[in-house]
C-alpha cells in the first residue's frame, strides 16, 4: 500500500519536472496528513511544493532503489544489480531533494553522467535546484565540482591544441592544468600581459561562470555566512575562470554592495580577501604593487571605516581589517625593499614572526596567507574599476608603515574612548591586542 | 544602547548537572529504533553516527551495554572490495567513514574483523601529487580529508604508508593569516577544519608549525558572553564548536585560555532533562552527534564523571593506552 | 540587513488589532511566505498586547529583531527586521510611520479599523525605501531625539509573555494561525542546524 502510493508520488514528481522544466526553486509545504485526497507535488509560479506528510514515505523508497542500484536490498542482503537510467535518476532525485548530502546518490548521478544518460548542464541545474532547499549542502557543491571539471575538461581537450600549461594564457580556450589537484597552488596566474586593457578573452565559457556564480550567490543569500557557498565560489573563480584578471575585478567590485548589506557575513568578506590575494599575484613589479594595488587595499579600508561606524558591534568587520591591515603592510615592506629578495620569503617573515623559534618553515608555504608577489615582471595598468566607489584613491607619500599602525591604533582607542556600544568597544579592544602581538612579533624579529 | 550580539541566552531553568545516565539511556535507545523516517534520512552518515554513539557511551563507561558482536559484524559489512568503507550497506566508499570504521574497531579491538591492508591501500591511493587526499575516487579535496587519513593510518600503526612531506606542506598550505585553517588553499579559517589540520600537524608530530599564540588567540575569541563556542566569526555557539575549538586549543597547548566556567555552563545548558543528549543550543533537538562532542567537551574541562578523552582522535584515552599509541602535544 | 514586515496596530484596554501590515517576503520561500507573514502579525499583535502604552522594545526571537513603539495614545507600530538592521534607523522609522499615519487616517477611525475599512497605503513604500538603512535617510548620522537607553530589550518572545503563558498553548489556541502554519511553527521547532 505504501510502497504504492510512494511510486505514485514518484511519478507525480516526474511529471511535474517534465510539465514544468523551468522549476527554479523547491520547497517543502508543512502539512500534517494527506488532505482531499489530492497529489502532495505541487507547481505554482515555477516553484515545486511537496507536502511534508509524503517525505517520510517517498524518501525511504527511493533510498531503497539506491540501494538496489548497489546492489542492496532494504535488508541489507546482496542482491543482482539491475539498473534502469530512468528509474535511477528519479528515485537519487527524490532523495536528493530531501537529503542533499546522500553522497551515493550523488555518485550515481556522476555515473549516469559518465554513461551519457545524463548532461552535465541538465545536473546542474538539478543541482542549483536541490541548493535553493539545502543551501549549505556540501555534497551538492561538491558535485557541482565535479560536473564543472568535466565540462571544462572537455572543452580544453576539443578546443586546444594539446599545449603545456605554461602557454596556456596565449589560447583562448580552457587550460586543464591540475584539475585534480583542486588547490590554489596548482593554478598558473594568467599572464600580466594577457590580462592587460581587457583585451584577453575569458578563459572559459562566459554563461557558465555567470550562472554558476549567479547560484554561489543565491545560496549566500539563503544562507547567512555560507562556507560552503563561498568556498566554492573562490573554486569557481580559480578553476574555471583561472584567476582571470577581468573577473576578479569583476567579483570585487560585484561584491562590494553585497557586503554593505551583510556586514555580519564574514564568508562573503573572506571571498573579497581571497579575490585581493589573487589579484595581487597580478601586479608583479614593486611600482605597480604601490600604485595600483595599494589603491586597491585604501578603497577597501574606506569601505571598512565607513561600515565600522555606521554600524558598531560586527565582528566580522573587524576581522576583514585584519586582513587588509596585514596584506598593507607587506606590500609596503616590498615596495621598501623591491629588490632585496622575492617576495615568497619577505611576506613568509612577516607570517612566521609569530612563530617562536621556528624558522624553518619553509616560505612558500604562507604564499596563501599574504599572496605572492614575483618581481621579474613588467607593471600593469590598473583596470579603471579597481578603485571602486567611483573615485580614485590616491596613496599619500607619507603613508607610512608606521603611520598606518599608528592610524589604526589611533582608530582603536577613538572607538574605546566614545562609543557607547559595549560590543563595539570589546571588539576595537580584540583589534588593538591583534596588533599589538603584530608589532611584538616584529620587534623579536629584528632582535 | 548595544547592537546585538549573536549568541543565545542560557535559560534560567536550563540544566547545570551532567545527566549521565540519560545520556547512555539516549544514546542506547537511538540505535534500537531502525525503522525511524529519522533514522533512514541519517544513513548516509550512519559509521560515523555509531563511532558518536558508541564513543559516547565508553567516555560514560557504559560501552558494554551496545551489542559489541553486531556492530563489528556490521562494519565488517560495510568494507568495499576497494578496502574502503561506506558509511552504511550499500553506500559508496568514502575516507570520512573509512576512519570511523576504525575508531569504532578500534573501540573494540576488533581490527582483525576487517582487511586491513586493503584499507591501508584504498587510504594511500587518495593521496595526491601535491599532498593532499581525495575523499573518494570522485575527486573532491579537503584539508578534513587529510586528517582522516592520517588518523586511520595513525590507528593502524602504517603512517608511513603515505608521503608524509607532502601531506604536511599540502596541509600548511591552507593556513591562513590569521593562524587559522581552512577546507583548500585560501580558505576561510574554520574551527572545524582548524580542528582538523592542527589534529593533522598533532598526529604527524609537526604542531611546531602552527602559530600557537595567533591561532590560540583566535580560537579564545570563538567564546560568546554566554559562554558558548562559535566556530567562526559571528555565528551562534554551538556545542560540536565548542569540542572543535576547544580540542584545538588542547593540542596547541592554551586551553587554559578561555574561560572554562562560563563554557561548561553553556554545555550543561544544552542538554535535555526529559530525552537526555545534547542540542547544539540550549532548547533545540538533540543528536547522538552533539552528546558526544558535549560529552567529550565536559572531559577536556576536567569533569570527573566521564573518562578521559583524547583530544585529536576524540577517543577514550583508555584505548588508546591500550594500544600503545601516543600523541605529543604543545606544553602551555 | 533586511526588514521584513512592518505594522500598525491598536491598543486599547490591553486589545489589541491590526490596522495595516506590509511584508517584504522575498528572502523566504515561496511556501513558506504565507506562514511567515502569518506568524509575523501574530508575533506583532502578541508583542503589542504585552508591552505599555509609552514604552520603546525590542524582542529577539532566533534571529530576528521585532522593534516595537507604543504611543500613549495607543497607536503601535512593530518592525520586524534581522540582526543587522540598526535599531536607532528601526525607531526612527516606527516614529515616521506613526506620525505619517496618524496625519492621513484620522483617530475615531482607528477602534474598529481593519486593514479592509483603512486607506493607508504607505507601508509597502516605507518598507522598500528603508531595506537600505543608509539611502532612506540622513538619520543614520543624527544622534536623534530618542533615548535610547529607555528601550527595553527582551531576549525572546517568551520573556514577554505573561507568567504562566507559553508560547506553544498561544500558538495551538490562535484563530489567525492556519494548520498550516502550526505545523510550520511545529516543525521549524523541532529543526536543529546539522553541521
Amino acid at each position: 500500500m505504501a510502497q504504492e502510493l510512494a511510486h505514485r508520488i514518484l511519478s507525480d514528481l516526474s511529471t511535474a519536472f517534465q510539465r514544468h522544466p523551468n522549476i527554479d526553486e523547491v520547497g517543502f509545504i508543512p502539512c500534517p496528513t494527506c488532505q482531499h485526497n489530492r497529489s502532495p507535488v505541487v507547481v505554482e509560479n515555477n516553484k515545486l511544493g511537496i507536502e511534508t506528510w509524503c517525505l517520510e514515505l517517498i524518501f525511504p523508497y527511493a533510498h531503497d532503489k539506491v540501494l538496489r542500484a548497489r546492489g542492496r536490498d532494504d535488508n541489507g542482503r546482496k542482491i543482482k544489480v539491475s539498473r534502469s537510467a530512468r528509474s535511477l535518476l528519479e528515485a537519487t532525485r527524490a532523495v536528493l531533494l530531501v537529503q542533499a548530502d546522500c553522497l551515493t546518490a550523488w555518485n550515481i548521478r556522476k555515473e549516469l553522467v559518465e554513461a551519457e544518460d545524463l548532461k552535465c548542464i541538465q545536473d546542474l541545474k538539478f543541482a542549483a535546484l536541490v541548493l535553493t532547499k539545502h543551501p549549505k549542502s556540501s555534497e551538492t557543491f561538491a558535485h557541482r565540482r565535479w560536473l564543472l571539471k568535466q565540462i571544462v575538461q572537455k572543452t580544453t581537450s576539443t578546443s586546444l591544441q594539446p599545449s603545456p600549461v605554461s602557454q596556456a594564457s596565449h589560447t583562448n580556450g580552457l587550460v586543464a592544468g591540475d584539475q585534480a589537484s583542486g588547490g590554489a597552488a596548482a593554478v598558473p596566474p594568467l599572464n600580466a600581459r594577457g590580462t592587460k586593457s581587457g583585451g584577453a578573452e575569458l578563459p572559459c565559457d562566459e554563461k557558465l561562470l555567470e550562472t554558476e556564480l549567479a547560484v554561489c550567490q543565491s545560496s549566500a543569500e539563503r544562507y547567512p555566512s555560507n562556507y560552503y557557498a563561498w568556498t566554492h565560489r573562490a573554486w569557481v573563480v580559480e578553476q574555471v575562470a583561472r584567476c582571470h584578471y577581468k573577473i576578479l575585478i569583476k567579483e570585487l567590485s560585484d561584491t562590494r554592495h553585497w557586503i554593505s548589506r551583510h556586514i555580519s557575513d564574514h564568508s562573503g568578506l573572506q571571498y573579497r580577501q581571497f579575490l585581493i590575494t589573487q589579484l595581487a599575484t597580478h601586479f608583479r613589479s614593486a611600482d605597480a604593487l604601490q600604485d595600483e594595488f595599494l589603491p586597491l587595499l585604501t578603497a577597501e579600508f574606506e569601505l571598512l571605516t565607513d561600515l565600522i561606524t555606521a554600524f558598531p558591534g560586527h565582528e566580522a568587520l573587524w576581522y576583514h581589517r585584519r586582513y587588509v591591515f596585514q596584506q598593507w603592510e607587506s606590500v609596503l615592506s616590498m615596495c621598501k625593499c623591491p629588490k632585496s629578495d622575492n617576495s615568497a620569503s619577505s611576506t613568509g617573515k612577516n607570517q612566521t614572526h609569530l612563530q617562536q623559534g621556528h624558522p624553518e618553515v619553509p616560505a612558500e608555504l604562507y604564499a596563501h596567507s599574504a599572496s605572492s608577489f614575483s618581481r621579474d615582471c613588467k607593471d600593469s595598468k590598473l583596470h579603471a574599476t579597481v578603485v571602486q566607489g567611483n573615485k580614485k584613491a590616491k596613496v599619500d607619500p607619507a603613508y607610512t608603515e608606521h603611520h598606518t599602525l599608528q592610524s589604526e591604533l589611533e582608530l582603536c582607542r577613538n572607538v574605546m574612548a566614545t562609543c557607547r556600544d559595549g560590543w563595539q568597544v570589546r571588539l576595537a579592544g580584540s583589534y588593538q591586542h591583534w596588533l599589538q602581538q603584530r608589532i611584538l612579533g616584529q620587534d623579536n624579529t629584528s632582535l | 544602547m548595544s547592537a546585538p550580539v549573536k549568541d543565545v541566552t542560557i535559560p534560567e531553568d536550563a540544566p547545570s548537572d551532567l545527566l549521565l545516565n540519560k545520556h547512555a539511556d539516549f544514546i542506547a535507545l537511538y540505535g534500537a529504533k531502525k525503522d525511524d523516517y529519522e533514522y533512514c534520512m541519517t544513513e548516509y552518515l550512519r559509521l560515523s553516527g555509531m563511532y558518536w554513539g558508541l564513543t559516547t557511551m565508553d567516555l560514560l563507561g557504559q560501552l558494554e551495554r551496545m551489542d559489541r558482536q553486531q556492530v563489528v559484524e556490521f562494519v565488517a559489512a560495510c568494507q568495499h572490495d576497494c578496502g574502503g568503507f561506506g558509511a552504511s550497506l550499500g553506500h559508496d566508499p568514502h575516507l570520512l567513514y573509512a576512519l570511523s570504521a576504525v575508531q569504532i574497531l578500534t573501540l573494540y579491538d576488533a581490527l582483525d574483523a576487517v582487511n586491513v591492508d586493503k584499507l591501508v591501500e584504498f587510504v594511500s591511493n587518495l593521496q595526491q601529487p601535491d599532498g593532499s587526499f581525495f575523499g573518494d575516487k570522485w575527486g573532491e579535496v579537503d584539508t578534513r580529508f587529510s586528517f582522516c587519513a592520517v588518523a586511520c593510518l595513525k590507528l593502524l600503526d602504517k603512517l608511513s604508508a603515505i608521503d608524509l612531506e607532502k601531506a604536511t606542506k599540502f596541509v600548511l598550505s591552507c593556513m591562513n593569516f590569521d593562524g587559522g585553517f581552512g577546507c583548500r588553499p585560501g580558505s576561510e579559517s574554520h574551527s572545524g577544519q582548524i580542528y582538523c589540520c592542527v589534529g593533522f600537524l598533532a598526529v604527524t608530530g609537526q604542531l611546531h608549525h602552527v602559530n600557537a599564540d595567533l591561532l590560540g588567540w583566535w580560537l579564545c575569541e570563538r567564546q560568546l558572553p554566554s559562554g558558548g563556542l562559535n566556530g567562526r566569526p559571528e555565528k551562534l555557539p554551538d556545542v560540536c564548536y565548542s569540542w572543535w575549538v576547544l580540542a584545538s586549543l588542547k593540542m596547541i597547548g592554551r586551553l587554559h585560555w578561555i574561560d572554562k566556567d562560563k563554557l561548561r555552563t553553556f554545555i550543561l545548558a544544552c542538554q535535555d532533562e526529559e530525552t537526555g543528549g545534547f542540542a547544539d543550543r540550549p532548547g533545540d533537538m538533540v543528536d547522538p552527534f552533539h552528546t558526544l562532542f558535549g560529552i567529550a567537551g565536559l572531559s577536556l574541562l576536567g569533569a570527573a564523571e566521564v573518562k578521559t578523552v583524547n583530544p585529536v582522535l576524540c577517543m577514550p584515552e583508555d584505548t588508546l593506552r591500550r594500544i600503545n599509541l601516543h600523541i605529543e602535544l604543545l606544553s602551555s | 540587513m533586511k526588514l521584513y514586515s512592518l505594522s500598525v496596530l491598536y491598543k486599547r484596554e490591553s486589545k489589541v488589532h491590526l490596522l495595516m501590515g506590509g511584508y517584504d517576503l522575498q528572502s523566504f520561500g515561496y511556501f513558506q511566505r504565507g506562514s511567515v507573514k502569518e506568524f509575523m502579525v501574530f508575533t506583532s499583535q502578541i508583542i503589542v498586547e504585552r508591552c505599555r502604552e509609552g514604552s520603546r522594545s525590542t524582542v529577539k526571537e532566533q534571529e530576528y529583531m521585532c522593534h516595537c513603539y507604543i504611543r500613549t495614545d495607543g497607536l503601535g507600530g512593530v518592525l520586524i527586521a534581522d540582526h543587522e538592521y540598526p535599531q536607532r534607523v528601526a525607531f526612527t522609522l516606527l516614529n515616521k510611520v506613526l506620525d505619517d499615519f496618524t496625519q492621513k487616517v484620522p483617530a475615531h477611525l482607528w477602534p474598529d479599523g481593519n486593514q479592509n475599512t483603512i486607506n493607508y497605503t504607505e507601508l509597502d513604500g516605507f518598507l522598500a525605501k528603508y531595506q537600505n538603512p543608509r539611502e532612506a535617510d540622513s538619520m543614520m548620522k543624527i544622534q536623534s531625539e530618542l533615548d535610547e537607553t529607555k528601550i527595553i530589550l527582551h531576549k525572546s518572545i517568551e520573556a514577554v509573555l505573561e507568567r504562566g503563558e507559553k508560547l506553544d498553548d498561544l500558538v495551538a489556541k490562535s484563530e489567525d494561525l492556519s494548520v498550516q502554519s502550526k505545523t510550520f511553527y511545529k516543525t521549524a521547532k523541532k529543526q536543529t542546524s546539522a553541521v
